[in-house]
């Protein structure tokens, strides 16, 4: 029997939950045939076949967190490296072989002898019990849980769980919702959080959209807001590199990023990702625009490879996309800081001592209070108003 | 009264010798001299040379004439200098000591003691390490006793003088002298076959005897306070018989277990506890049993003991590895 374990998939990957099994014991296995749907914290992945095998048995049931190295599935004995060779029944099966893959049922159970006998003693079919477990052991406090949640089923007992049922819903926190929870309780515990406001008038942004949009379409471009506030962030990021960085806490280092990778945060239907716009300080508006469209598009597909939702170095969350006017964007873990801007509305301002209607724009800034002082974040905001309100300052810029 | 093993055991023989003129005492200088490790000291002036005598080196002639006397009804208590040296006896203690009521059907027995240091630690040259009682429990019609402390010692060698069969009486060397015990003077006796609850607990079991009894002790007390598990502790104390029912129901109640002795690993004690744990509560075993043993290699020179002895880092280790969930 061979094994096969849980590869890295990059990126410093620790762990990966087990979305589907794309595969059966006693199926046979083409090399590089899908295998099995994993999710990592990034994405999700299909894992392919690296033998053209019969597969004897899967270790790591559907729903399971399996850590990288822990043996996903095992193939039977000789496996063979190229798919192009026809797996033939010998006449006679030599013994080894035959009584190893017959001893391994679909469904082997691992469980020491103690859980073995509550479970005969209850009646509970071991194989329906999620493990905790790495290689998939049934351990006797997973059996425990495993009845608690039993009990709790209304089908099995009176008037009083039918009530607590429904009163509350219990759901354990899974796939990407579990990554974004872990995610958050990182940055939140880790980073000392602080957030500037401010408001830009973005009367001249409108304009300029609104010149700019039928030349894009002329190119198959749909133009919104979004890439024109990336190519109007870069030169602020780049004024001041701090916001560009990250800390290293080992080595109390700060790391300034030479590349401006942006983060931006997208909606989809399982909960937020952040697809990343790589090198975004070398594209064109058009070019942020069409790869923008890619990668949300493909986000909620979740069907982005790992590169394309990490190594972000800041990210630029527009709540206005969600309907938002604004709010208390939380750092994307290890950045230094995170801009939240919100919807254009038509507000009253005051201008030259007259009272005027101009579409206004609510911007907040949190940034990591250790590498970053409040005065700091008020002039990066305040950079970057500029920018926005009179955008043309780009060209004094451009090569 | 305080006591080193030492003087218990000395203590213990002079008691015996008192209430029973069948006993006699024979080994190599253990008469004016007391014995290597001082074990029989002034015995000799006190019995006299028939009771206390010395023998002549020659390990096989020392059990040969005890097997001898026991079989005509006296009961004679040899000592070898060192365990390692029994190899060169063995020929008597197993073909005839061991076999004699089997042989007879009955009719004979053969009531001898043979006393014999054993363990490391101490850093002594080769062969006077050995822990020889995986090879004892392997031959059937001995009994095998390993004190852990003073009082257990001297009850212990009181019972075994007592028993009609051959009992090889093991004495750890690094417990000979390394703590004092209250101990009473006057007569009294541990039951051979009875292991010792040092200390109860609930979450996993410790198997050890002899010297890896303390070992065991510090262990549990660094895991009861790392994690709050409680640790029940069992000393052995006699190896065979062992006490199957002291073994069963506290692996019943606790269902993980590990087993400690500084004799090699095959075969031995732990392998038999291991099975006997496997035959009579395997539905109550939460974990595989572990063993920290020696290795499966002659006992190393002074300078590498310290690598093949367990000690209370190793057996931590295993009972973090067994209480895992």
């Amino acid at each position: 029997m061979q094994e096969f374990k849980l590869p890295d998939l990059g990126e410093g990957m620790q762990e990966a939950e087990i979305r589907r099994w794309l595969v059966q014991p006693g199926e046979l296995v083409k090399l590089d045939q899908p295998m099995v749907e994993v999710e990592t914290d990034k994405a999700v992945v299909e894992i392919p076949s690296p033998v053209s095998a019969r597969v004897v048995a899967i270790h790591v049931p559907e729903g399971q967190v399996a850590k990288v190295g822990t043996p996903l599935l095992s193939f039977e004995g000789n496996v063979t490296k190229t798919s192009n060779v026809k797996q033939v029944a010998p006449e006679t099966p030599a013994p080894p072989v035959a009584t190893q893959s017959s001893s391994v049922s679909a469904k082997t159970v691992l469980a020491a002898p103690a859980v073995r006998k509550r479970a005969f003693e209850l009646h509970i079919d071991l194989a329906q019990v999620p493990s905790s477990q790495p290689n998939g052991r049934i351990t006797m406090p997973d059996l425990e849980a495993y009845l608690q949640r039993k009990s709790a089923e209304p089908a099995l007992n009176g008037a009083a769980q039918l009530k607590e049922e429904a009163e509350e819903k219990r759901q354990p926190l899974t796939g990407l919702r579990r990554q974004i929870a872990e995610r958050m309780e990182r940055s939140w515990r880790t980073i000392p959080h602080a957030t500037a406001f401010g408001e830009l008038d973005g009367s001249a942004l409108v304009g300029l959209r609104q010149e700019l949009k039928p030349l894009a379409e002329e190119r198959g471009v749909r133009l919104t807001y979004l890439p024109l506030l990336v190519k109007l962030l870069i030169p602020v990021l780049k004024e001041f590199p701090i916001f560009n960085a990250t800390l290293d806490e080992e080595r109390r280092e700060i790391i300034y990023k030479r590349s401006f990778h942006i983060g931006i945060a997208a909606d989809t239907q399982e909960g937020l990702m952040v697809p990343v716009l790589r090198n975004a300080d070398t594209l064109s508006v058009i070019q942020i625009a069409q790869k923008l469209e890619d990668l949300v598009a493909r986000a909620q597909k979740r069907a982005l490879a790992l590169q394309e939702v990490s190594g972000s170095t800041f990210t630029l969350n527009n709540v206005g996309s969600f309907g938002g006017s604004n709010g208390v964007p939380i750092i994307n873990y290890p950045e230094a800081a995170i801009l939240a801007v919100g919807r254009l509305q038509e507000q009253p301002v005051v201008c030259n001592g007259a009272i005027e209607i101009r579409p206004m724009m609510q911007l907040a800034l949190s940034f990591d209070h250790r590498l970053i002082d409040g005065a700091l974040a008020g002039r990066f905001l305040e950079r970057f108003k500029q920018m926005v309100e009179k955008p043309q300052q780009l060209l004094l810029d451009l090569v | 009264m305080q006591m080193t093993m030492i003087e218990a055991l000395n203590n213990a023989l002079a008691l015996i010798l008192e209430r029973d003129q069948r006993v006699v005492l024979l080994g190599q200088d253990i008469g004016a001299n007391g014995g290597v490790f001082r074990v029989t000291e002034r015995l000799q002036e006190r019995f006299g040379e028939q009771r206390v005598f010395d023998t002549p080196l020659a390990e096989s002639a020392i059990i040969g004439s005890s097997v001898g006397m026991a079989v005509y009804g006296m009961r004679p208590v040899a000592e070898i200098q060192f365990a390692g040296f029994l190899y060169v006896g063995m020929n008597q203690l197993v073909t005839q000591a061991a076999r004699m009521r089997f042989r007879s059907g009955g009719v004979f027995t053969c009531p001898l003691v043979v006393r014999a240091p054993y363990g490391g630690g101490v850093r002594t040259p080769e062969l006077h390490s050995d822990s020889l009682e995986g090879l004892f429990l392997q031959t059937p019609g001995l009994k095998v006793v390993i004190p852990s402390n003073p009082y257990d010692a001297k009850g212990l060698l009181v019972s075994a003088v007592d028993d009609p069969d051959p009992v090889v009486f093991l004495e750890n060397i690094k417990l000979y002298r390394s703590f004092r015990q209250e101990t009473p003077e006057d007569y009294y006796t541990v039951p051979l076959g009875k292991a010792n609850v040092v200390q109860a607990g609930e979450d996993v079991s410790l198997f050890a005897y002899g010297a890896m009894v303390p070992v065991a002790l510090d262990a549990a007390r660094q895991i009861q306070q790392e994690t709050g598990a409680t640790v029940e502790v069992i000393d052995l104390r006699t190896i065979w018989p062992l006490d199957e029912e002291a073994i069963v129901s506290s692996v019943s109640k606790t269902g993980r277990a590990v087993v400690v002795h500084e004799a090699p690993r095959a075969g031995g004690v732990g392998a038999e506890i291991v099975s006997i744990l496997n035959e009579q509560c395997l539905y109550s075993l939460l974990k595989p049993v572990e063993r920290v043993t020696g290795y499966d290699t002659p006992f190393p020179v002074p300078g590498q003991e310290d690598y093949y002895l367990p000690n209370a880092r190793k057996v931590r280790d295993a009972i973090r590895r067994v209480l895992e969930p």
